[in-house]
């Protein structure tokens, strides 16, 4: 800025600056920052900045993205879900089977949700009712519901060759975009994915429930003192992340139609990686639900730079994903304590 | 031969007719082949004696859609220029190697192959395995060329050993070599002094074996090359299992003083024990398996016992196989599932007498250490190197092995044989790792098309693989002959690509032929002492391709 410039009205001025306060005590700062400059950076390999290459960021990023949300909800909450792999896997084999026996997928969604929901609720009645971590309580039920999962699916592998018109609603390719551009293939999930995290941003920063939700993360006492219902905060958040990670799976099984035991394996610390980089805290009360969908997506968008380098080695993506999370929490600590 | 084949039409329930000339004359064979085709049969099994001139008769039959195998005679399909499913004979490199191998255990120090026909392709491959395996061993050979004259080969030898008084270890290529070889050991007072190991039998050789002058003469085994020819025939028309290897070896069979002199009995009673990690009562797997078992079972009159635990519990299928050989049966065939876990009981069916032969599991008795007869399962290495030739042939430019399971030993071994498959072919591969996430593959496989756009090559490692791959096709607009696709393992979607010509391959381990062959191999041995010739006998890879993969889907479950 020069001195040169006139300058704007006062009411403007003050309605600015509080913006940008407003915006740089957000968590998302520092992971928006990130996503940016590594987008920057990247933009110079051949055909990064491509339909292609970019919807191809976008759809690998999207099912972690369904489980981020519920997990970090629960972070935020100050508790752990571990288990969400397995209920992912569960919750593509209740939709699949029931669409395999001829039932009506929409119905097979609901099943799903409903059984991942009681799923997640197990985990938080366990909670509640024992007072053992959720980080233990939840790593015993990732390994109950991987057991159940044995029993549910036969230990064999779910997969269908047919396409129902309903696949394409859940998670089809949009068509017409592709048709426009080409090498555009972005797909309606990404699409269910963004009113989710609408949603449910909209929900911890507006409503009650989300004020709670952040209260019993970060004062478990004061918040108690209150009179908020702990307890039911989380049994819900538990729920909501059994559902998140359900609803993955459905969507997985419309697009890919199959599912398998191994089917999630992994995302936990996908979700928890992405929801850090995204500048929740580990410790709870403190986080965003739009932070770890940009985490997922600078996760999504590393990966696809490292390919596209044409460095292939399956070691080095990993290896980056590991430095860039270190990175990210450091820059958002950084940013954190200047505001 | 013929014996061989009667038995096995009879124990097979087939309608057999051998068709063969008053006497050595090649056109005449060429023209029965005619003949033979004219007959419609639904296989056919033929001595590829001379390759060019029997090459048009044979692709006559082939088009025809008969199965045609080779038997005896023959170099396999690549090299005769035929294609024909296996030739069914000896593997002339592995019985130079495996004899080698044998030599240099028994503890020599230097080895010489003595060549009566230096030149001649066969006899050249067997000083070749020889030599790999005493390199091996860390040991130096030589090759010592002979003549047909037995006097001026016997001075031949005596002078070579006199100029390397250090070489302790011999093979002779049959009895013309070994003929002189006997000579000079007399004369020189070598006798019992030098590790002798010989190709084929003589009575002179058999009296040596008998007083341990030489420890081994490598049969090719005729008989398993008649009885095998047909049950590879029927295989492939009544289950569409086809041969796993362009070669399919009967020899090296080792006689050796413990089984000289073995009287055959076809129609002995035989008792065989199974044991395995799983079962089909609870993995749907081993039910293809157990159908083997039985069917071959029921076939060739032997009565075979499965065992195995209600869950997976290697312990308590360990002391399964100690069950097994307390009740004394007349072979054991087991998933060598744990080496370490297994070994004793093992040892302990081995220390009774009891063949042993693996199947499903297991890495073969050398890299296992134990000396069970063989490993009968798929060979990852050859499968991933056949997959390559295959793709290579159809015509691509550049390959990717796409890894869902980077540092898995098994996937590994698939990727090498088709990076060394498409190296052959001089053209370029990489390896993909990709993870269990197949959105996340989807954009990654897409990425790296995107990076390397002139990759028209791929092999996917099982449906986790291919799964990502076909979405990725999808998105791309790929169409059948775009990319030239082959994979591992068959799932519907794969049947449905391989039907619809987008995927070329599927290469199946052929689960039916591991529980199908361990018997047929067990009851040959105890009824015929014919012992499997190589350590890993594979079953797999058996390609289902357009030809076959309506009868492979149809019997899927069952025998596939």
């Amino acid at each position: 800025m020069t001195g040169q410039t006139a300058p704007p009205p006062v009411a403007t001025s003050a309605w600015v600056s509080q913006l940008q306060r407003e915006f740089l005590r957000s968590p998302i700062v520092g992971p928006l920052a990130t996503l940016i400059i590594v987008f920057i950076l990247l933009s110079f390999v051949p055909n990064f900045l491509t339909l292609r290459s970019v919807s191809g960021i976008v759809n690998a990023a999207t099912l972690t993205g369904f489980i981020a949300v519920g997990v970090t909800l629960l972070m935020i909450a100050g508790e752990f879900d571990l288990s969400v792999g397995s209920i992912m896997a569960m919750g593509g084999y209740v939709f699949g089977f029931h669409v395999v026996a001829g039932g009506n997928p929409w119905t097979g969604l609901l099943l799903a949700l409903a059984v991942t929901g009681v799923m997640g609720l197990i985990n938080g009645v366990l909670l509640v009712r024992t007072g053992i971590p959720s980080f233990i309580v939840t790593l015993g039920t990732q390994f109950m519901y991987t057991g159940l999962l044995w029993l549910y699916s036969g230990s064999q592998m779910l997969q269908i060759t047919v396409d129902l018109p309903e696949f394409a609603i859940l998670n089809g390719r949009i068509d017409w975009l592709s048709e426009k551009f080409s090498g555009a293939n972005f797909r309606t999930a990404s699409l269910w994915l963004l009113l989710l995290v609408g949603v449910v941003h909209l929900v911890l920063v507006r409503t009650r429930f989300g004020n709670h939700v952040f209260a019993v993360g970060g004062h478990k006492d004061s918040a108690a003192a209150q009179g908020v219902p702990i307890n039911r905060v989380k049994l819900i958040c538990f729920v909501l992340s059994g559902m998140c990670a359900g609803l993955a799976g459905v969507l997985l099984f419309a697009q890919f139609k199959t599912v398998r035991i191994a089917t999630g394996a992994g995302q936990e610390l996908q979700a928890i990686a992405a929801a850090v980089v995204g500048g929740t805290l580990l410790s709870g009360g403190s986080g965003s639900i739009i932070g770890a969908l940009i985490g997922v997506l600078l996760i999504s968008t590393l990966r696809t730079g490292v390919v596209l380098t044409n460095v292939i080695d399956a070691d080095n993506f990993t290896a980056i994903v590991g430095v860039t999370i270190i990175g990210a929490a450091i820059l958002n600590n950084w940013v954190r304590n200047r505001t | 031969m013929k014996s061989a084949m009667e038995q096995a039409a009879s124990d097979l329930n087939l309608n057999l007719t051998i068709l063969g000339p008053d006497k050595f004359d090649l056109q005449q064979v060429a023209e029965l082949i005619d003949q033979a085709v004219a007959a419609k049969p639904d296989g056919l099994a033929v001595t590829v004696t001379d390759p060019q001139l029997f090459k048009d008769k044979i692709q006559r039959a082939i088009d025809a859609g008969i199965p045609v195998v080779g038997f005896n005679a023959g170099n396999g399909p690549e090299k005769d220029g035929i294609p024909y499913l296996t030739y069914i004979g000896q593997d002339e490199y592995q019985g130079g190697y495996q004899a080698g191998k044998r030599l240099a255990a028994a503890g020599g120090k230097r080895g010489v192959c003595i060549n009566h026909q230096v030149g001649g392709t066969n006899l050249d491959a067997r000083c070749k395995g020889f030599a790999d395996a005493l390199k091996e061993a860390g040991l130096k050979s030589e090759v010592l060329g002979i003549t047909d004259d037995p006097a001026t080969s016997q001075t031949t030898i005596s002078d070579y050993f006199t100029a390397n008084p250090d070489v302790d270890i011999a093979l002779t290529l049959g009895p013309n070599g070994a003929n002189p070889f006997y000579a000079f050991l007399k004369e020189a007072g070598l006798e019992g002094k030098i590790k002798h190991g010989t190709f084929d039998t003589s009575p002179e050789i058999n009296a040596a074996i008998e007083a341990g002058i030489t420890l081994f003469g490598i049969d090719q085994q005729p008989y398993l090359q008649g009885y095998g020819s047909l049950a590879t025939l029927a295989l492939v028309a009544r289950y569409g299992i086809k041969p796993a290897l362009p070669v399919t070896a009967t020899g090296p069979g080792f006689i050796t003083k413990e089984n000289l002199g073995f009287t055959p009995n076809p129609t002995r009673p035989v008792k065989i024990i199974a044991v395995q990690h799983a079962l089909c009562a609870w993995d749907a797997f081993w039910c293809v398996v157990e159908k083997g078992i039985n069917t071959a079972a029921q076939q060739m009159k032997v009565n075979v016992q499965v065992l195995g635990p209600d869950k997976f519990d290697l312990q308590k299928v360990a002391q399964l196989i100690d069950q097994a050989v307390a009740a004394k049966p007349d072979a054991i065939m087991l998933t060598y599932t744990d080496p370490d876990l297994f070994k004793e009981p093992v040892q302990r069916a081995l220390d009774a007498g009891i063949p042993v032969l693996a199947y499903n599991a297991g890495s073969g008795p050398d890299k296992d250490g134990i000396a069970y007869l063989t490993y009968l399962g798929q060979d990852e290495y050859q499968g991933g190197y056949q997959a390559g030739k295959r793709l290579a042939a159809a015509g691509g430019k550049r390959g990717v092995c796409i890894n869902h399971q980077v540092g898995g030993t098994n996937l590994d071994a698939r990727c090498k044989g088709f990076a060394d498959a498409l190296k052959e072919a001089g053209l370029k591969s990489e390896v993909l790792g990709i993870t269990d996430d197949p959105a996340t593959s989807q954009t990654t496989i897409s990425d790296y098309f995107t990076a390397n756009p002139d990759v028209d090559i791929v092999l996917t490692l099982g449906p986790n693989g291919a799964n990502p791959f076909y979405a990725y096709a999808k998105e791309a607009g790929l169409k059948a002959g775009d990319v030239k696709h082959g994979t591992f393992d068959i799932s519907p979607e794969i049947v449905a690509k391989i039907k619809e010509g987008f995927t070329l391959f599927a290469i199946d381990q052929q689960p039916f032929l591991q529980g199908y062959g361990g018997v047929m191999m067990l009851q040959l041995k105890v009824r015929q002492g014919i012992s499997p010739a190589l350590p890993i006998t594979p079953t797999g890879p058996g390609f289902v391709d357009a030809s076959n993969v309506d009868l492979v889907s149809a019997l899927s479950g069952e025998y596939r």
